[in-house]
């Protein structure tokens, strides 16, 4: 239960820089999740926190403390391994037990503690089972219980829920989400995974290439995109990406995709974009801003590719200008593949993209 | 499983007609000739020698028991099983304990990206393919305490007393450990390096996170995860060992007495020096039984599962 500052925190392995200039507060018991695709350095991160790498710049604080040059053990914090890393020679409750032999504890509180912690997890009946007689699930708990028997300041989790199957992935994103309202302890989770990023995050920290693209809450980070990158990134199915200019008509401006139709940017727009008139800009819109309707003044008609049935939804998949695009269609109404159909744009939910610098433009 | 799908699959598994009509024994018949020919008739025969009266010098043999209790009752017998137990015991703690240690810095050395690690393990590892006969001759000159010998002149450059490294029998034992530990350390540091690297290294991170120091990663990640190894490493070094002669025949001959005379040695002296054939099968019987004991007895340690 601590702050967690990180301060130009870099690492360099030789002449690569994995991570560079990283400034996060982290708040006493908040959870954040640090999100990106693989080499992002979201890992690496961590592991500066957790002081299994070194740091190569910068500084790290855990509460008033820094600690840079403080070993793992002396950093107070308990970590959640990707592969779990039980002891496979130790039972469950000695893997419990295993951090806490270093805090002149009796056998009997040691004792105590580890039933506290198996109880809150529902491992009680695996304590004297080897992790090799458990199924990843079970591991997956045991490991928390052995981050959370310590009470550390700060809980470290890399991606815990990878080598889960999807339904026991779901269940324990929501088992994670309640152990964190039970016993509040700041938490940092890294994961690939924007599900899991958006559904448990109290800040979302979107990196890519070594640097942090954009922190948010989840519905921030979902709605107002800072870059290219997070607008791509997070939400499933992808936004969709129409290149083409800004250009006024009468008094007002519209995005014209490509040499087709020119779609009307809301008034409130205006005077946030009109510096950007002329230019070669990127629309982003979400596959939910389109629908496959007539209903509104500004239809194309496209011909479907593909069509996904999901049962809540069905997402739809067509190229629009040579750009490869989808959009979310309630179920009873979705098209077939090979149909041709009328979509509808609501242009409220526009994002212009500066193709140069991959930047949202601020509205 | 839909019917014709798993008719199918049972199908193609299911042995062929012309294969069904071997017996199973047929096919283990190869793997049985080779071993019966080269392990099971070679220790049946000397079982079989051991109760008769044969020699090296030839002549009619018949059957008798004479020849195993002259061997049984043989007075230098007591000395050279604590020779045995003493050189076996000694080299396979002194080879475990210096190859951990070797492959624990191979090891280390590896993950801090130093080079010259694997130099490092080809020159230990060139100690290992010299032969028992020219071990034993390196370390009898290594050992020597004329005035060329090796580690004698070393000393008195450091004007510290030499050491009558072979000529006194306190001394020949330590002298000939120290050449089979020299030699064996290699195989052991391959055995545990190929362990230790097995070792998840995540599970040193948790142990670190966990607040283990050092040391205690070693006592409590390190030891229990290559348990399994360091108990098949032993049970290969004491039959190694046990078996060894080669070298101490170089060495010291057995002596100075019989200070470094071993079972192996000793059988070795009784068929060739004297002629002695039924004894020397006895005494290597004697060999294999304890050999089978000492096994057993680190099989019963062996984890059963889990590692």
């Amino acid at each position: 239960m601590a702050p967690v500052s990180l301060v130009s925190l870099g690492k360099a392995f030789g002449s690569i820089e994995a991570v560079r200039d990283i400034d996060l507060e982290i708040a006493d018991n908040e959870f954040v999740v640090l999100v990106g695709p693989s080499g992002c350095g979201k890992s690496t991160t961590l592991r500066m926190i957790a002081g299994l790498e070194t740091i190569s710049r910068g500084e790290l604080r855990i509460g008033e403390t820094v600690v840079n040059h403080l070993s793992p053990g002396e950093r107070d914090i308990a970590m959640v391994f990707q592969n779990y890393a039980l002891y496979p020679h130790m039972n469950v409750a000695q893997n419990i037990a295993f951090g806490l032999r270093h805090r002149n504890l009796s056998r009997a509180e040691i004792k105590a503690a580890v039933l506290d912690a198996a109880r809150l997890l529902d491992i009680e009946a695996l304590l004297d089972r080897r992790p090799k007689a458990l199924s990843g699930g079970q591991r997956q708990r045991v490991a928390m219980g052995r981050a959370i028997v310590r009470r550390p300041k700060v809980f470290l989790f890399d991606e815990p829920l990878s080598n889960l199957d999807a339904k026991l992935r779901a269940q324990m994103r929501i088992e994670i989400k309640r152990l964190h309202q039970r016993v509040p302890t700041t938490t940092i989770f890294v994961t690939h995974d924007q599900v899991e990023a958006m559904t448990m995050a109290d800040r979302v920290v979107v990196m890519n290439n070594g640097v942090i693209e954009q922190v948010g809450t989840p519905l921030d980070v979902y709605n107002k995109p800072a870059t290219r990158f997070v607008a791509e990134f997070i939400g499933s199915p992808s936004m969709n990406f129409f290149d083409g200019t800004l250009e006024a008509q009468g008094e007002d401006l519209v995005f014209r995709i490509g040499n087709g139709r020119a779609l009307p940017v809301p008034r409130a727009r205006g005077s946030a974009y009109s510096k950007h008139f002329g230019k070669r800009l990127t629309l982003g819109l979400r596959p939910e801003a389109l629908s496959v309707s007539d209903a509104s003044d500004f239809t194309i008609e496209v011909e479907t590719k593909v069509v996904e049935p999901l049962g809540v939804e069905t997402i739809v998949y067509f190229d629009l200008a040579g750009h490869p695009a989808s959009v979310r269609a309630a179920p009873n109404r979705a098209p077939r593949a090979g149909e041709t159909v009328p979509l509808s744009f609501d242009m409220t939910f526009m994002h212009l993209i500066d193709p140069e610098d991959g930047s949202v433009i601020p509205y | 499983m839909p019917k014709p799908i798993a008719q199918a699959l049972s199908r193609r598994t299911a042995t062929t007609p012309e294969a069904s009509s071997i017996p199973y024994w047929a096919w283990l018949l190869p793997v049985m000739l080779v071993i019966g020919a080269f392990y099971i008739y070679p220790i049946i025969d000397a079982l079989r020698l051991a109760f008769t009266d044969a020699t090296l010098t030839g002549g009619a043999e018949s059957y008798t028991v004479r020849s195993l209790q002259r061997v049984l009752s043989n007075p230098a017998l007591p000395t050279i099983l604590s020779n045995t137990a003493i050189f076996t015991a000694a080299s396979v703690v002194g080879q475990q304990l210096l190859g951990l240690s070797v492959a624990l810095l191979v090891v280390r050395g590896e993950r801090h990206h130093l080079p010259g690690m694997l130099v490092l393990r080809t020159i230990v590892l060139a100690a290992w393919v010299v032969p028992g006969i020219a071990n034993g001759v390196i370390w009898s000159m290594l050992f020597s305490e004329s005035p060329f010998g090796a580690i004698n002149g070393v000393l008195r450059l450091l004007e510290l007393p030499t050491v009558a490294w072979l000529s006194n029998p306190a001394n020949a034992m330590l002298s000939a450990i120290i050449a089979n530990v020299w030699q064996g350390t290699a195989f052991s540091m391959i055995v545990l390096y190929a362990a230790l690297k097995s070792v998840d290294p995540s599970l040193y991170e948790a142990a670190a996170v966990d607040g283990a120091p050092a040391w205690e990663r070693f006592w409590f990640i390190t030891l229990p995860q290559l348990k399994a190894a360091i108990l098949v490493n032993s049970i290969l070094i004491t039959i190694q060992t046990l078996n060894t002669f080669d070298a101490i025949l170089a060495l010291t001959g057995g002596g100075p007495g019989r200070a470094t005379e071993v079972l192996s040695l000793f059988a070795y002296n009784t068929v060739f020096y004297q002629f002695d054939l039924a004894g020397g099968s006895a005494l290597s019987i004697l060999l294999l039984l304890i050999s089978l004991v000492l096994a057993a007895l680190y099989m019963l340690f062996m984890p059963k599962r889990d590692m």
